[in-house]
């Protein structure tokens, strides 16, 4: 039941946001024109241009409140030191497109980016985090991230290609008393949504070592998920960005997917 | 003051009438005679004869003579003298007790008379003792104050009910004004419409005395789970003394459960202790607090309270269909897996029709008695759609019926287009969503809680109102809510979205459950968005377990046969009523059961309980305790020899702690209702103004007589005598 592949395009709600912009266009454009009236020109032509400039204003603050859109999304970490935060912009997207296709866990069709020390992060109870290089985070940063996993957020950790060594630095800076360690294959993680017997499967290869998918549990709690070795990002790419075989991306998905349903279900 | 009265039954023209034509009539026969009249005799017949016709009309009108006396008598004063135990009390600083005081105002003989002497100069004194009932007083020296129970308003009412129609001057009221039970006594005073003079008896400053003033625990409890018991003392003269307070659970050993130490300080108002004790076991346990006691205390009755705590063994079970994994399951799942009490079953939708493998019990209750083991159920944001029509109507069973209670947890799929607004459940809902769903605002909004929100418990997230609408303000917002169109009769609303001024918690029974629905998500940004303001999920977790428990209740109150009283504590001049509801397996009433009931006494001893049918189920019957202690009533319904069910309530009987709760003078109820009553209040020391200042009324009772002025032996005579006269001149005359 589970491994059916449903294909269906759900309607699109990115323009939600705009159509707060019309109620509040109207309430400011009506003021001026009855102040300004009587056929002076000029007048009405300076509040027009008054109100152009306001309505870009609330067109750009309203970009914000979308974050603020109750359907779920993933948040990617914008972190400081040498790493390239960035990488891959469609990974989370194509996440969350398998997600609404494949699931009825109701997905947003956009990524938001957050910093630590940012309050929009509680909005975000899973976040996710990617590189290459150096990964290092501020005394505050540190700080943050340990309150923010320890109150019920989740941080997935996909390690690009030598993330590993600055990572791990990281982590203990966040729980000195805590290590990585390895999730065993017959863990809930790999049965959540697909069933995956052989556990975090490979799919970029650059060292010939083993997929391994470790784990800091908190209480109980699986808080951190870090794939070593595997880069399930990678996979989760558009289809002409690494050109990976179809069959690996699909293993991506399937994993990324029983991440997701793993952490809303614990 | 005498005059004359005509009857009503015909007017006096009539007769008038009548008298003028019958003289013509008479006057013509007489001037017609065969034989011929002389003038005299003539005039004479005429005369005797219209003498005849007027005596007879003179009758039928009916004459009466009504006579007026007026007496002139005195008006009644009537004194009321509190006999409740209250009055037992010596103030501090006096020898004599406030009833020993009373009797001697009211008979030593200041001058030449005493008071009671005085009044019956100018009215009539009637003497009553009241505590919670009224009666005469049969010799005031032997008064004693005894009561259980101070009813101040039953004393006004029933003493000027029995004097209704009498003149009462006034009411001289001589209490310590310590009022605690029964009717308003300012309203009672209010319809009296007889002055009342109040005479206060007592101190008005609070006496030297330490006392458990109130306990809060929860009437409820869970086996091995720590049961928090919160005790206020109130203390007074006592100030900087350590007292003692302890938590004793009333078994055989009465075992110490908990002690705490204070340092009394009246300056403080009450003062609150936290106790604890986690039940061993399960039933009803009967726990006592006390607080050491001090010497020259006001009294020592006050220094303990007893309570009675339910504790049961299993856990809530909760059953929770989720439409879709979302936030709002996964921080709820997380508050309840920290909550001891709960055990909850999942049930999350996928997007094939079926349920998440990962949780029991994987699939919707089969039977209706599957689902009745739950307690309370929570519909996420399932559409209706994705239920059976008989597992919709199972839901509607399981509420109506089974006295469990669902809790709708918002969610487009549930409350919009489509949404339970439209389904078989629409009943249930207390929101009336409308036709075509909810209309949902995506608009960040702080619910704000209602009168009813402030105080009940499922929203009371802090047991003080300020903190507690403090709390709610700074809970982090809820962004996206649904719009009904109102609420339905019967509802209550618990808090509301004040922008679109619509309910966002409301609940509602339907039948024997709790519906209780919440027009919006995101709630558990309550936990997890509360950590960025230095918050942290304690608001979020209290909400939810407050919530699961109050529902839960409202179940555990479903049992087949259940009985109550209305009251945990009587005291021992009260009929306990105690009533038993008794249903069948389908929870219809049932109305033909043979109840069994017995009580169990504090000594031991046991007496057969009658109960008789009310309506509906519903059986009842009074009983009246003899002694101080703990009671325990057994009900067994019994239905054609069969058994029906079984259940047992306990009450405490604990007299006179009321009665030495407030024990200063209160003198502003007395001055309240002296005003309101146009009466005027006094000290004690003051009663002697009383005789003069009740207004003397003169009361002229007037009485009237009649007398029938026709009805005699002389009137008849008189008749006879005319006509036989007439006659006999006639015959003289020839004319006959």
């Amino acid at each position: 039941m589970m491994n059916t592949i449903n294909i269906h395009t759900p309607p699109d709600p990115s323009q939600e946001g705009s159509s707060m912009i019309i109620p509040l266009s109207l309430s400011l454009i009506i003021p001026p024109l009855l102040k300004g009236g009587r056929g002076d020109l000029k007048a009405i032509l300076r509040n027009c241009i008054h109100l152009i400039i306001c309505c870009l204003f609330i067109a750009i603050s309203a970009i914000p409140s979308q974050a603020q859109d109750d359907k779920i999304t993933i948040a990617r970490l914008k972190y400081g030191g040498g790493g390239d935060w960035y990488v891959g912009q469609t990974q989370i997207i194509n996440l969350l497109k398998g997600l609404r296709e494949r699931t009825n866990v109701d997905s947003a069709t956009k990524q938001e980016v957050v910093q630590l020390t940012d309050k929009r992060l509680y909005s975000y109870p899973f976040i996710y985090m990617t590189g290459h290089g150096n990964v290092s985070f501020t005394e505050d940063e540190v700080k943050a991230l340990r309150l923010y996993l320890t109150r019920g957020g989740f941080l997935w950790a996909n390690d690009d290609y030598g993330m590993d060594k600055s990572f791990r630095r990281e982590m203990k800076r966040v729980f000195p008393e805590k290590d990585l360690v390895e999730v065993p294959f017959d863990h809930k993680l790999y049965h959540s949504y697909y069933d995956l017997p052989n556990g975090l499967p490979k799919i970029h290869e650059h060292d010939n070592k083993p997929p391994k998918g470790y784990a800091i549990f908190y209480e109980g709690r699986m808080v951190v998920f870090y794939d070593y070795e595997s880069d399930i990002g990678d996979g989760l790419e558009d289809a002409q960005v690494y050109n990976d075989p179809p069959e690996k991306r699909e293993q991506a998905l399937r994993m990324a997917i029983n991440l997701v349903i793993y952490v809303l279900t614990n | 003051m005498n005059n004359i009265q005509l009857s009503q039954s015909f007017p006096i023209w009539v007769a008038v009438i009548i008298l003028i034509i019958s003289f013509a009539i008479v006057i013509f026969s007489y001037y017609r005679t065969d034989k011929p009249l002389n003038r005299r005799s003539r005039y004479i017949l005429i005369a005797l004869r219209i003498l005849a016709i007027g005596v007879i009309l003179f009758c039928l009108l009916d004459p009466t003579v009504v006579m007026k006396e007026e007496t002139i008598r005195k008006s009644n004063v009537l004194v009321l003298v509190d006999d409740s135990q209250s009055m037992s009390l010596a103030d501090s600083g006096e020898k004599t007790t406030r009833i020993d005081d009373v009797k001697n105002v009211l008979t030593s003989k200041d001058g030449l008379k005493s008071i009671i002497e005085s009044l019956d100069e100018h009215f009539n004194t009637q003497l009553y003792q009241f505590s919670s009932e009224v009666t005469p007083v049969k010799e005031l020296s032997s008064l004693k104050a005894q009561g259980n129970l101070t009813d101040i308003g039953k004393a006004i009412t029933k003493t000027v009910d029995d004097w209704k129609g009498q003149p009462v001057a006034g009411i001289v009221l001589i209490t310590d004004g310590g009022h605690n039970s029964g009717e308003d006594p300012i309203r009672s005073a209010q319809k009296a419409s007889v002055p009342i003079y109040t005479i206060g008896v007592g101190q008005t400053k609070l006496p030297r005395d330490i006392s458990v003033s109130r306990v809060e625990v929860s009437p409820v409890a869970y086996m091995d789970h720590a049961l928090p018991v919160r005790v206020a003392i109130s203390s007074n003269g006592y100030d900087g003394r350590e007292v003692r307070i302890k938590l004793n659970q009333s078994d055989n050993f009465g075992s110490l459960k908990d002690s705490t130490s204070l340092k009394l300080d009246s300056r403080l108002g009450e003062q609150i202790v936290n106790l604890q004790t986690k039940p061993q076991q399960e039933g009803t346990i009967k726990y006592t607090v006390s607080v050491s006691s001090a010497p020259d205390e006001l009294t020592q009755q006050n220094n303990t309270y007893a309570f009675f705590v339910k504790v049961v063994k299993t856990k809530l079970k909760v059953l929770y269909i989720e439409g879709n994994p979302r936030w709002e399951f996964t921080f709820l799942n997380r508050a309840f897996q920290k909550d001891p009490n709960v055990e909850v079953n999942y049930l999350i939708a996928t997007k094939q029709g079926g349920y998440y493998p990962q949780f029991p019990p994987k699939t919707f209750p089969n039977t209706k008695n599957d689902f009745s083991s739950y307690d309370v159920m929570i519909l996420g944001n399932i559409s209706p759609s994705f239920f059976k029509n008989e597992q919709l109507s199972m839901i509607k069973d399981f509420v109506e019926n089974r006295g469990g209670s669902t809790i709708f947890l918002g969610g487009e799929k549930s409350y919009g287009d489509g949404g339970f607004g439209e389904s078989m459940l629409r009943d249930i809902l207390p929101i009336d969503i409308g036709q075509n769903g909810a209309r949902e605002i995506k608009a960040q909004f702080n619910p704000v809680l209602t009168q009813q929100g402030m105080t009940h418990p499922i929203t009371r997230l802090s047991d003080d109102p300020q903190e507690n609408t403090a709390i709610w303000r700074d809970l982090p917002p809820i962004s996206r809510f649904y719009s009904g169109i109102g609420i339905k009769s019967g509802a209550t609303v618990l808090a509301e979205n004040q922008q679109e001024k619509r309910p966002f918690i409301a609940f509602q029974r339907y039948g024997k459950g709790m519906v209780l629905m919440i027009a919006g998500d995101d709630l558990w940004q309550w936990a997890f968005g509360a950590y960025p303001f230095g918050g942290d999920d304690s608001y979020y977790r209290k909400f939810w377990s407050g919530t699961i428990r109050w529902l839960a209740s409202v179940r555990t109150q479903a049992d087949q046969v259940s009985v109550t009283t209305r009251k945990q504590t009587y005291s021992r001049d009260e009929k306990v009523r105690v009533t038993a509801y008794v249903y069948n397996e389908n929870y219809d009433p049932v109305n033909d059961a043979q109840i069994k009931a017995q009580v169990q006494t504090p000594a031991k001893t046991t007496r057969d309980l009658i109960f008789t049918l009310e309506e509906n189920g519903r059986y009842t019957t009074e009983f009246s305790p003899t002694m101080d202690g703990s009671y325990k009533i057994d009900v067994e319904a019994q239905r054609n020899g069969n058994l029906i069910g079984k259940n047992s309530t306990e009450f405490i009987v604990q007299t006179a702690t009321l009665e030495f709760l407030n024990t200063q003078l209160n003198e502003p109820l007395l001055k309240e209702i002296a005003d309101i009553s146009g009466g005027s209040y006094y000290k004690i020391n003051g009663i002697s103004e009383i005789p003069s200042s009740i207004k003397e009324t003169k009361d002229t009772v007037v009485s009237t007589r009649e007398r029938s002025i026709w009805d005699n032996a002389f009137v008849l005579i008189a008749v006879i005598a005319l006509l036989t006269t007439e006659w006999l001149i006639r015959k003289r005359k020839g004319l006959v």
